[in-house]
């Protein structure tokens, strides 16, 4: 899966997408909506919140479309506008009191199952691990490990200190060693029945 | 310690990608149209709320303007009941600002946790000034405490009408 700011636009497109081109635009939208659409799904659980969420990424895109300066990959900026919206949307005490009906044990089973790129390996075992992770703490893991952002930018971003995003990837970490631990088969299989 | 960050980091970016949903630019568009319409609607609404509130600070501006020049002819200071229900007043004054809002059955979530945040504080005020008879210093205590009333109303006050002005 290639993260957002990998993703190589054409200088030409970009140029139109800022002119305000729609057509170009749509092209920008066609190009990375999936990985951002991935992201989303990452970093909020629910499959309608990810789509409305990333609506109004690319509804920011559009508005702000002129403010882009070109300082960094039109990628990489959309992201940033895609993560904006997520952690706004997971600090918002309305997320926090949906939260609880997330926590149904057999929630993260249900989940629809992501597109699996050709030969990419199959980890059930970490999907359903990384979706036991509360919210705050799988949006570090997926930002830090994935996203390539540092602390200093994670712990921006949430409005906390760089300490903060380094504590709970480590907790993270443990969390996801333990399910993963949990879900590991029975070396030895032992006999139910008396022989 | 690093190698294990970039066995998670592979493991992470090894899992699959989502599809992003079918027909997804028709709803951006659609999404945009309806972000236009609400802010169209915002404007008029928007320039009353503005002349309203500028004509309530006009108010309370003059308000004060009138009680310091006063105080400046005043002998001396006026006495701290005097004081202590001139905050009354101001506080009926929020009260019916606020009670003449309109209720709203939803409201953004950072929104409703500030108004939560103001009413509890609220509520703690009145609580201690309910009590504040039994104080030592009852009237200077009294007067600090409607003082702090004030202020939280006018936060309370200043949320709730951005919040009525926002929906429209």
């Amino acid at each position: 899966m290639p993260r957002i700011s990998d993703i190589d636009l054409p200088d030409a497109l970009v140029s139109a997408a800022r002119a305000g081109d729609t057509l170009a635009l749509e092209a920008v939208y066609a190009a990375t909506a999936g990985p951002v659409y991935t992201l989303l799904r990452r970093l909020v659980r629910r499959p309608a919140i990810a789509e409305e969420l990333l609506q109004e990424t690319f509804v920011d895109v559009l508005e702000h479309i002129g403010a882009f300066e070109g300082r960094c990959p039109l990628p990489a900026w959309i992201r940033t506008l895609a993560v904006n919206r997520a952690l706004m949307y997971l600090r918002s005490p309305w997320h926090r009191g949906l939260e609880w009906l997330d926590k149904d044990p057999g929630g993260a089973d249900r989940l629809p199952a992501p597109r699996r790129e050709p030969g990419a390996p199959l980890d059930p075992g970490l999907e359903r691990a990384l979706m036991t992770l509360p919210s705050l703490s799988r949006a570090v893991v997926w930002l830090h490990d994935v996203e390539g952002y540092t602390h200093a930018d994670i712990g921006f971003a949430l409005g906390r200190t760089p300490s903060f995003s380094k504590s709970q990837l480590a907790r993270a970490h443990r969390r996801l060693r333990e399910v993963l631990k949990q879900d590991e088969p029975l070396a030895e299989v032992t006999p139910c029945t008396p022989n | 310690m690093h190698a294990e960050l970039n066995e998670w980091g592979g493991r992470l970016s090894a899992l699959g990608a989502f599809e992003a949903p079918a027909r997804g630019w028709q709803a951006v568009m659609a999404a945009r149209e309806a972000r236009e319409a609400r802010l169209d609607r915002r404007w008029p609404v928007a320039v009353a709320a503005a002349l309203l509130a500028v004509t309530a600070a006009l108010g309370v501006w003059l308000q004060s303007a009138q009680r310091a020049l006063s105080a400046d002819a005043g002998a001396s200071a006026p006495a701290a009941g005097a004081v202590a229900a001139d905050m009354r007043a101001e506080n009926e004054r929020l009260e019916l600002i606020l009670a003449r809002l309109p209720e709203r059955q939803a409201m953004r979530g950072s929104t409703a946790f500030t108004v939560v945040v103001l009413e509890d504080r609220l509520a703690l005020l009145d609580d201690r000034l309910s009590r504040v008879a039994l104080e030592p210093n009852a009237p200077e205590r009294s007067e600090q405490l409607w003082r702090e009333r004030v202020g939280v109303l006018h936060s309370l006050v200043q949320v709730r009408y951005a919040d009525v002005v926002g929906s429209y």
